[in-house]
């Protein structure tokens, strides 16, 4: 060995070790770099040999961690020398230092190319050896050689014959030739046009008949890589695979220096089979039963021996084979011998194979119906969270997690919780999230959910989200059965001395929601549970004291007949944070105080909470999303990382999936009004501002994801579902001409040379029901919508998709808002990159009622092109009713108090198309107007009731508070929201019918009475009433004309 | 592929640092860091794995041996085998065992240059490219040729201490932190003819260094 000894590194080497400190260090650091630039500066004076000995310096230097800014030059040039010495420390240091001084790579290139064509192969070799390292950082490498006037696939191009001819050589020596096929794998990845596959598929083959194990190795690693982008060339590949594996694992036929350990070659083994993995699957009898054969084998032969290198190498082709297995999809006879050998696995004494016993366990429950099986091993398992290794624990979590269902739950989740209290910080989050959620998911009944999570935040509070306290309070407010007990249970924690701040909070909220459910019990009057309350109060933080005000006040509100001492003392404390700093709280404490002073009137504003919408949990949706990342297996995202690297693009993207995407999710995580709901407004409001975040249009949709079902469709490939709503469109007169009505909107711009896909009109009635999908869509763009209500006030968000591989420009969109609507829409982006999406939320204030509708006017250029449509904006009348059912005590006493015309008015109505009373009904509930079944006498007729939301109401409710049960106020204290309708119908004749609508409010009373008989006249086709997925044939109609008249849609584009 | 190679000893000092993939020199050093502090931390007798995504990023394993005062460390991605790459740390520490005849850390400290070649004849680009410990050696041995046939004007002799363990090398467990008990003086290899000794330093106290600084 003589390839050291340079005198002067090594004392270099020993004054760094001979250091005291870290300041020492640098000094004498800096003072070898001055010496070195003094040095190269007189490069004319360098032997070889000293140039060479300041370049390891200098990559010494640099592996200490300093910026070594220069001399790489004089790496570089030691390249082209022409002696073997210089040249191999040139090519190491080179590629080593050279990710950041590329400039000088260029300087390199000709030698390169040089020692690869040339004859000698030592040089082929250090050659081939800076190809790999050139290429990667290939993004630099493409800049250097645009440089160099070669461009980088050129490079590749003109490269790869003189690499694949030396990989085929038989006169090369294996050394070269594995070096080569490993740098055409680096090639082919970069551009994998360098590989011809017609001509290649057969090469390949042959060489897997390589003899020498070196280049069969290498060669492999080109086969995977080959064969993960494009197996079906490379099918006569899979039976020389299956004689590799069994030349190896069953003949052993194999030199002796690639015996490891007695097992033959393992990295062949494993490569082999990893190659195999990437066929879909194995057709051929014969294959696959040699095949089989040869993993049985390897299934069964494989003992855990005492020597650790034999094991690991061993195991190394097992957990392969397991792999192969699982991917073959074979007989349930080898699924469950695999199970029992992986059980076997997680109790024995060697650390990895417990690793990786567990960890291949976890990938096999995604696989295949074993779950039965794996159960088996749960006590196994959940000993292994007790691991003394922190990477087994987070296994055997990941398994637990995986395996869990409604069987095992609650031994499973109560394994956890108790493993809580000992696991380290590392792991608490982690594992109270997945309890959380467990518990949620699988839940046997609800108090021993609620049990779970009190339990969680007693033990991890730190750890436990806010979503997780949210979803309990949802549950325990919409399961009445349950509140009594949740209350007990939160008045026991509140004993204990010191709980955490979001016990504080969820003990709050529930006892004043539900505290006077315990008023029997000892130590649970409204005093007592006030004083303890209140006792947490000076070491709690502002966001948990506004909740705690609200639960003073509910306590209040319950204690009837009012006890004077407690009134005093709350009324105090409401007079302390009137003047609190915290906007919140001060509004929160002026409020309740006024509030409280109205005696029984409390009663009505601070009634329950109503029960929550069913909503899909925001953890779960969360932990869904992860599992959908996790899940993708290597060859998919390797094929990602290499797109990726293409792009630059696609890194903005990711930031702003993770920035943009999430708020989004959050307003949709369980709402809890007293929340502050102001709060939620301004972080709608940052959404709004964070206009036109940009999101790529993945291969894969994040179809966990909130926005997966818009960008679901937008993930385009070809025209999506737009044809059947066509044909189905061009059925009846009465709908062709409600079609021809709002065909007007966009009819204005007969210069439009792009047909819209899918019926313009049809999609926004659809839209009227639901609040997401497709609003537009022509063969270069998709314009989907999301739209959330909340009272007065719409957040819609608008994704513009550019279906196409170039870009989208002068894009424009801009609102023609009707009089009664405030809209403000955000910045749209000029341009849309290729294939991405833009996000352009869209805010929506409704001032009064009225029926008419916005419309988006929106244009674009694609080529040459100019294309503009007008489209109505789905924020329609309707959208600002929420839903209440009345009792008839409530109903029939208000229908008296609303004399007649302005507020009540009564039409009969001609020409309805006519309806079952059950789809009528049903139709009615889409539009958010409660039927309320039964409380007419007559079963012809409807009744139904909602409430309307305007800004002019909203700020009265705001006067209020928030936290006052909104819909119960509105009936008894706004009268003029509240809306309540009458149809009565005559079974003789279905085409008419009487329809009176009563509200407080005239202009509501008329406008809304307008509507109804618009969406009864002319029943939008778009529409499936969803209990009813069989559609009525539709008859056509008479009155299509008028019906055309009173579209607003219609009467707004004529008017533009 | 392979991201990365580090070897580093119990103090967290790197011995080497190969990365595959670009990173700057900054993102180099905290990747150091990262890694020694759980290694660090990790007791005997536990797997050879760790999780690496919260500084690799995703898709990013790592497996470590533990030779004496020093940490092998391989991180990779999920196309490669764990165990494989284990036992590739095996063959690459075998080799280098090999080329200095009971390799201890002062030998890689100061032939980090001939770690490095030795490391390229095993790893490629990312790529496993020799796994047979003999074969390795005949590169090495032919590059070696090649200097020899270059230097022979130039002849040194490399001598380099040798701290002595007990027990033997190729097993992992059993042998960390064994104080290191006698030096002996041994003559790596000669580029022939006369040679002179070039550099010694006898570790004043054994293993347990006062500070960090010393090895």
């Amino acid at each position: 060995m003589a390839m050291s000894g340079m005198r002067g590194l090594s004392v270099f080497i020993s004054d760094i070790r001979n250091c005291q400190n870290k300041e020492q260090e640098r000094l004498r650091v800096d003072k070898e770099l001055g010496n070195i630039r003094t040095r190269f500066k007189n490069e004319k004076a360098l032997t070889p040999y000293e140039k060479k000995k300041y370049v390891w310096k200098m990559l010494y230097i640099y592996m200490l961690g300093y910026d070594v800014d220069f001399g790489h030059m004089e790496a570089v040039s030691l390249i082209s020398a022409p002696k073997y010495p210089e040249k191999q420390v040139g090519y190491i240091v080179t590629s080593s230092l050279l990710n950041e001084n590329h400039d000088f790579l260029r300087l390199a290139i000709n030698t390169v190319r040089n020692d690869i064509i040339g004859r000698n192969e030592t040089f082929q070799c250090l050659a081939l050896t800076m190809i790999m390292k050139v290429d990667n950082c290939h993004h630099i490498m493409s800049s250097i050689l645009k440089v160099g006037n070669i461009g980088g696939r050129e490079f590749a191009e003109s490269l790869a014959p003189d690499v694949q001819r030396l990989l085929i050589s038989s006169s090369c020596r294996p050394l070269v030739r594995k070096k080569a096929a490993l740098c055409l794998l680096r090639l082919y990845r970069k551009n994998p046009d360098v590989v011809n596959v017609d001509g290649w598929a057969d090469r390949m083959a042959q060489l897997l008949d390589e003899r020498d194990l070196g280049v069969l190795t290498s060669s492999m690693s080109l086969l995977v890589a080959l064969v993960s982008n494009n197996h079906e060339a490379y099918w006569s590949c899979l039976p020389k695979c299956i004689k590799i594996l069994e030349r190896l694992a069953r003949n052993q036929d194999i030199p002796q220096e690639y015996t490891y350990y007695g097992i033959p070659s393992p990295w062949l083994q494993v490569k082999t089979m990893r190659a195999l993995q990437y066929f879909p699957t194995i057709e051929d009898p014969n294959a696959r039963r040699s095949l089989f054969e040869v993993l049985q084998r390897i299934l069964m032969g494989t003992d855990v021996v005492k020597n650790v290198n034999k094991n690991n190498a061993s195991h190394a082709v097992l957990f392969e084979a397991l792999a192969l297995v699982m991917h073959l999809d074979a007989e349930k006879e080898m699924m469950s011998q695999c199970v029992a050998l992986l059980g076997k696995f997680i109790a024995v004494r060697e650390p990895n194979i417990r690793y990786l016993g567990l960890e291949n366990m976890t990938r096999m429950l995604m696989v295949t119906d074993v779950q039965d099986i794996i159960k088996r091993h749960q006590a196994q398992i959940i000993t292994s969270l007790k691991d003394p290794d922190i990477s087994i624990r987070r296994r055997a979590l990941d398994l637990l997690y995986g395996m869990c269902d409604v069987s095992n739950a609650k031994d499973i989740v109560e394994e956890l919780l108790q493993y809580l209290s000992t696991a380290e910080f590392a792991m608490r989050e982690e594992l109270a999230l997945k309890a959380a959620i467990l518990a949620e998911k699988f839940a046997p009944d609800l108090s021993w959910y609620v049990d779970v999570i009190l339990q969680l935040i007693d033990k991890a509070g730190d750890f436990v989200s806010d979503d997780i306290w949210f979803r309990v309070v949802q549950f325990v407010t919409n399961n009445e059965d349950l509140q009594p007990y949740a209350a007990a249970k939160a008045r026991e924690y509140l004993d204990k001395p010191a709980i955490h701040e979001t016990m504080v909070k969820v003990s709050a909220y529930i006892l004043g929601e539900f505290g006077h459910l315990l008023a029997r019990r000892p130590g649970c009057s409204p005093k007592e549970i006030f004083s303890i309350i209140h006792e947490k109060l000076p070491t709690v933080s502002t966001s948990t004291i506004s909740i705690l005000l609200s639960t003073y006040a509910k306590i209040l509100m319950h204690s009837q007949p009012p006890d004077p001492e407690l009134q005093n003392q709350i009324w105090t404390i409401f007079k302390k944070y009137e003047s609190s700093i915290e906007v919140e709280i001060q509004q929160r404490a002026v409020e309740y105080f006024a509030l409280s002073r109205k005696g029984a009137a409390l009663m009505d504003i601070l009634a329950e909470m109503p029960k929550f919408p069913e909503r899909q949990s925001a953890l779960i949706k969360k932990a869904e999303d992860t599992e959908v990342d996790t899940a993708e297996q290597s060859a998919i995202r390797l094929r990602a990382q290499q797109q990726s690297q293409t792009s630059n693009a696609l890194v903005v993207t990711e930031q702003s999936h993770a920035n943009g995407t999430p708020p989004v999710g959050q307003l949709s995580i369980v709402k809890i009004p007293s929340m502050s709901s102001n709060v939620d407004d301004i972080s709608a409001g940052q959404m709004a501002q964070e206009n036109g975040t940009l999101s790529k249009i993945d291969s894969q949709p994040p179809s966990g994801d909130l926005l997966g079902d818009l960008l679901g469709p937008l993930a385009i490939e070809g025209p999506p579902s737009g044809n059947t709503h066509t044909r189905s469109s061009s059925n009846s007169g009465l709908e062709g001409t409600v079609v021809d009505a709002t065909a007007i909107v966009p009819a204005g711009e007969v210069t439009n040379s792009v047909q819209p896909i899918g019926n313009i009109a049809e999609r926004f009635h659809a839209l009227c029901v639901k609040d997401s999908g497709v609003l537009y869509e022509d063969p270069y763009i998709q314009i989907g919508i999301k739209a959330e209500w909340r009272a007065h006030h719409g957040h819609l968000v608008l994704f513009l998709g550019n279906k196409n591989t170039s870009p989208l420009v002068s894009v424009q969109a801009l609102i023609l808002p009707p009089t009664h609507l405030k809209m403000e829409l955000s910045l749209v982006p000029e341009t849309i990159p290729p294939r991405a999406q833009v996000q352009c939320p869209l805010e929506v204030i409704n001032l009064h009622p009225s029926r008419d509708v916005a419309v988006l006017d929106f244009s674009y250029m694609f080529g040459n092109d100019m294309v503009n449509v007008k489209l109505r904006l789905p924020a329609v009348l309707n959208k600002f009713l929420q839903p209440i059912s009345v009792s008839a005590e409530e109903f029939f006493p208000q229908w008296r108090s609303l004399p007649g015309p302005p507020l009540k008015l009564q039409e009969v109505v001609r020409g309805v198309r006519p309806l079952p009373l059950l789809e009528m009904a049903n139709l009615f509930n889409s539009y958010h107007l409660t039927v309320s079944p039964g409380l007419d006498p007559n079963p012809n007729n409807l009744v139904a009731s909602t409430t309307f939301y305007s800004e002019s109401t909203r700020a009265m409710l705001c006067l209020v508070s928030t936290y006052v049960e909104t819909t119960n106020l509105a009936l008894q204290s706004v009268p003029t929201n509240s809306i309540v309708i009458r149809i009565e119908t005559d079974p003789a004749d279905r085409t008419q019918l009487r329809m009176t609508v009563a509200s407080g409010d005239p202009t509501l009373t008329f406008e809304l009475k307008e509507f109804i008989k618009d969406q009864l006249v002319t029943i939008p086709i778009g529409i499936r009433v969803p209990t009813h997925p069989a559609p009525t044939s539709p008859v056509s109609q008479p009155t299509s004309a008028p019906a055309a008249l009173t579209d607003p849609g219609a009467m707004l584009a004529a008017l533009l | 592929m392979i991201k990365a190679v580090l070897v580093m000893n119990t103090q967290g000092k790197p011995r080497l640092a190969k990365f595959y993939e670009f990173k700057p020199v900054e993102q180099q050093q905290e990747a150091i860091r990262n890694v020694f502090s759980v290694l660090c931390s990790r007791p005997e007798n536990v797997s050879n794995f760790v999780d690496a995504e919260s500084f690799f990023g995703p898709d990013s394993r790592l497996v470590y041996k533990h030779f004496a005062t020093l940490y092998f460390v391989f991180i990779f991605d999920s196309s490669e085998n764990e165990l494989a790459m284990l036992d590739l740390i095996q063959v690459f520490v075998e080799t280098l065992d090999k080329c200095f005849r009971n390799v201890c850390e002062l030998d890689i400290v100061f032939n980090y240059s001939k770690m490095h070649t030795i490391l390229d004849e095993i790893i490629l680009g990312g790529q496993v490219l020799e796994t047979s410990s003999t074969e390795v050696m005949k590169a090495i041995e032919e590059i070696a040729r090649q200097y020899a046939s270059t230097i022979s004007a130039c002849p040194t002799v490399m001598v380099s201490i040798k701290l002595i363990r007990h027990s033997s090398k190729y097993e992992t467990k059993g042998l960390k932190q064994r104080p290191m008990q006698s030096i002996l003086f041994q003559n790596l290899f000669q580029d022939g003819g006369r040679g002179k000794i070039i550099s010694i330093k006898l570790p004043n106290s054994g293993v347990s260094a006062p500070n960090w600084y010393n090895d």
